[in-house]
């Protein structure tokens, strides 16, 4: 076994409890987020089958409030009417449902004295095998009008336009009236005939099924829009709440980082030691929440369409998650000094080198004249606020550091060097330079030694 | 002559605490090879940063340290990361034993980073511990030791890899009278029985006494040396 694995192996028995924390919230918010994902997929499905199934091709519905007369302008035959009846069945009778005469090809077309009835109700209302016979009875304005209809079968309705099919032709010759009945579906030959009706009518509306079409797959947008929006918010959560324990782990690790450094582990081991901490722990999370996700589906009872395109999507998120909470503690794993890991000093997380004299300042316009090389000190109002590491006199070298600035609180330091061979003449806090005097041929004697003027504790 | 091991050259590290602070000011010692070397010196006085910088645990501000003839100026961080796991073996005052770890593993541990055998690093393991006599204790986890037998476990973890040389910060100052004469007893033995070079830090009289160069610190300069 390798080192890394043994050290993984061990690191994650220590660090069993916020791990097993982490591989929860991973579940969880996998789950929560993939199960809204599902439910929102589930249903936007389901309306979509409801408009489409039975499918009215090309078909105008027509809406018609209490006490509007029927399009009677209308020439056309409607293609599917609804009429309220009662109707006598197995389990007795059923008030308010409804009868739809129809023309329509893609559904049954019941002969005369037949009637269909809606299979997304078998068993829960209906019981009656083809061949039996229902007793239906129609509450128009002149009085109750009872007719008996032989079953001829069940149609697939889609669970939503569930009534009774009977004979169009029949019906209009057991009815002296259309009172009380709703026009479901027109063909789209009659569209100009029903606009005037519209026109004529305050109370009348024409709804075209491609427009309902449109408005539903809007609403189905507009739903999966407000699901992205929460499933973004579950991602943020999730990164913050791994970052938070990868950063606890971290602060917790510090010394056994420091110890593992000083043993010869190198930088970018103990940086991978932490992501392969929480990669096996998001793995986790995975297995738990997709088990999760599976036994709910399963308890809802209704298909969530939870499907390996979804699943992936869900992978990626938590990936997005994962990548965001830890590239913070395993940086600040890989390049800690063994010192700072052990005695808690800030980390260093860069440094940057600055040895480049400026050639032309009007500040400093007096030092360049006299030759001398100038290095720009950044400073504020109080002048330059880093430490000054070299007196003025001293011999320094090439790259020889010349003094240093702590920045982002201890995070970041600039260290300015010498850009080449001299001996400092200037060192001026205040104004922010730092003069060098090239050495002469022949060389220049140091004037202070090279560390006299050092302040040592 | 004993071969030089170490050297350090004009070796200063600075700290910027409102003022800055010179912790290591322009050090230059040598080190033999087989030689125990003591660092003593008042609180303050930088022994610990200078043991620090020569362990390559921290970078100096200037300067540069050549161990075995190999300068850690020109060193990245992964590179000086091989430098400690082959030549380099320390020992804390707070023994720093890896805490979910056995005695065993610890001391197997530098092995496997070098990449020995899990038999080899193993075999290894359990004599270096019969050597600093913690033979019944390999199963034990560093909580169920003493400070003394954790002390210990840190020395042979040292000693693992037969490092260049040891460092070992006040090594005896966390333990009571009895342990730490066992452990000075230890280093005599180790540095005059298998020639292992040691720095230490260490306020132990009876150290200094074994030792065979003394280096005083005062205000991060060594002020004073003296050879035994």
């Amino acid at each position: 076994m390798s080192s890394f694995i043994f050290l993984l192996c061990k690191r994650l028995h220590r660090f069993r409890f916020p791990y097993l924390l982490a591989a929860f919230l991973v579940a969880a918010v996998l789950t929560a987020a993939l199960l809204y994902q599902g439910y929102v997929n589930a249903l936007s499905s389901q309306f979509r089958g409801r408009l489409t199934h039975p499918t009215i091709p090309g078909a105008i519905m027509a809406r018609q409030l209490p006490g509007v007369q029927p399009p009677v302008v209308v020439n056309a035959q409607p293609l599917l009417k609804l009429h309220i009846w009662d109707i006598n069945t197995r389990h007795g009778n059923l008030q308010i449902a409804g009868v739809a005469s129809t023309t329509l090809a893609d559904w049954p077309l019941p002969q005369p004295g037949e009637v269909w009835l809606p299979e997304s109700l078998k068993g829960q209302v209906f019981d009656e095998e083809v061949g039996d016979t229902i007793a239906l009875t129609h509450l128009g304005n002149q009085g109750r009008s009872t007719a008996t209809a032989r079953v001829a079968g069940y149609y697939a309705d889609g669970g939503f336009l569930n009534p009774l099919l009977v004979s169009q032709a029949w019906v209009a010759s057991w009815l002296d009236e259309e009172a009380g009945s709703i026009i479901l579906a027109y063909p789209e030959a009659a569209l100009n005939e029903l606009r005037r009706w519209e026109g004529n009518n305050e109370k009348a509306e024409l709804i075209r099924q491609n427009d309902v079409v449109q408005n539903a797959t809007n609403l189905v947008g507009s739903i999966y829009a407000g699901g992205q929006g929460v499933i973004l918010l579950g991602v943020v959560f999730l990164a913050l709440g791994l970052g938070i324990l990868a950063m606890l782990v971290f602060l917790d690790s510090r010394g056994e980082f420091a110890v593992l450094k000083a043993l010869g582990l190198r930088p970018r081991t103990v940086g991978r030691l932490l992501w392969a901490e929480f990669a096996v722990t998001v793995a986790v999370g995975l297995g738990i929440g997709w088990v999760i996700l599976l036994l709910t589906a399963r308890q809802v009872g209704f298909p969530l369409a939870i499907d390996t395109h979804l699943f992936r999507y869900g992978l990626l998120l938590v990936a997005i998650a994962y990548l965001v909470a830890l590239v913070a503690p395993a940086r600040l794993a890989r390049v800690a000094l063994v010192n700072e890991l052990m005695l808690g000093r800030p980390i260093l997380l860069w440094k940057q080198i600055i040895g480049k004299p400026v050639e032309r300042h009007p500040a400093f316009h007096d030092l360049l004249e006299q030759g001398l090389t100038c290095l720009k000190l950044e400073r504020d109002g109080q002048g330059f606020r880093g430490a000054i590491l070299q007196a003025v006199g001293a011999r320094v070298k090439q790259g020889e550091p010349l003094a240093f600035l702590p920045v982002w609180f201890g995070m970041g330091e600039k260290h300015y060097v010498a850009p080449h061979d001299g001996i400092l003449r200037v060192v001026d806090p205040g104004r922010g330079v730092i003069g060098i005097a090239p050495i002469q041929k022949g060389g220049e004697k140091n004037e202070q030694g090279n560390t006299e003027n050092r302040k040592s504790i | 002559m004993s071969k030089e091991i170490l050297r350090t050259v004009n070796l200063f590290k600075a700290f910027h605490l409102g003022e800055t602070i010179y912790a290591v000011n322009d050090v230059n010692i040598t080190l033999k090879a087989g030689t125990l070397n003591v660092i003593v010196g008042p609180s303050g006085s930088g022994k610990s940063t200078l043991l620090s910088l020569l362990g390559g645990l921290d970078r100096p501000i200037s300067g540069d340290i050549i161990l075995d003839g190999q300068s850690y100026a020109a060193l990245s961080e992964d590179e000086l990361a091989m430098l400690r796991r082959r030549k380099l073996g320390y020992v804390f005052q707070f023994f720093n034993l890896i805490p979910h770890l056995t005695a065993l593993e610890n001391v197997m541990l530098p092995m496997q980073f070098i990449g020995m055998s899990h038999r080899a690093a193993k075999e290894r393991a359990t004599m270096l511990m019969e050597k600093v006599g913690l033979e019944k204790r390999l199963r034990h986890l560093p909580l169920q030791l003493s400070g003394g037998e954790q002390q210990r476990v840190a020395i042979a973890r040292a000693l693992a890899n037969q490092p260049a040389l040891v460092l070992a910060d006040e090594p005896t100052g966390n333990l009571d009278t009895q342990n730490r004469d066992e452990i000075v007893a230890l280093f005599k033995q180790l540095n005059e029985e298998d020639g292992q070079t040691f720095v230490m830090i260490t306020h132990d009289p009876s150290m200094r006494h074994h030792a065979h160069q003394v280096f005083e610190m005062i205000d991060g300069k060594v002020t004073a040396v003296d050879n035994g």
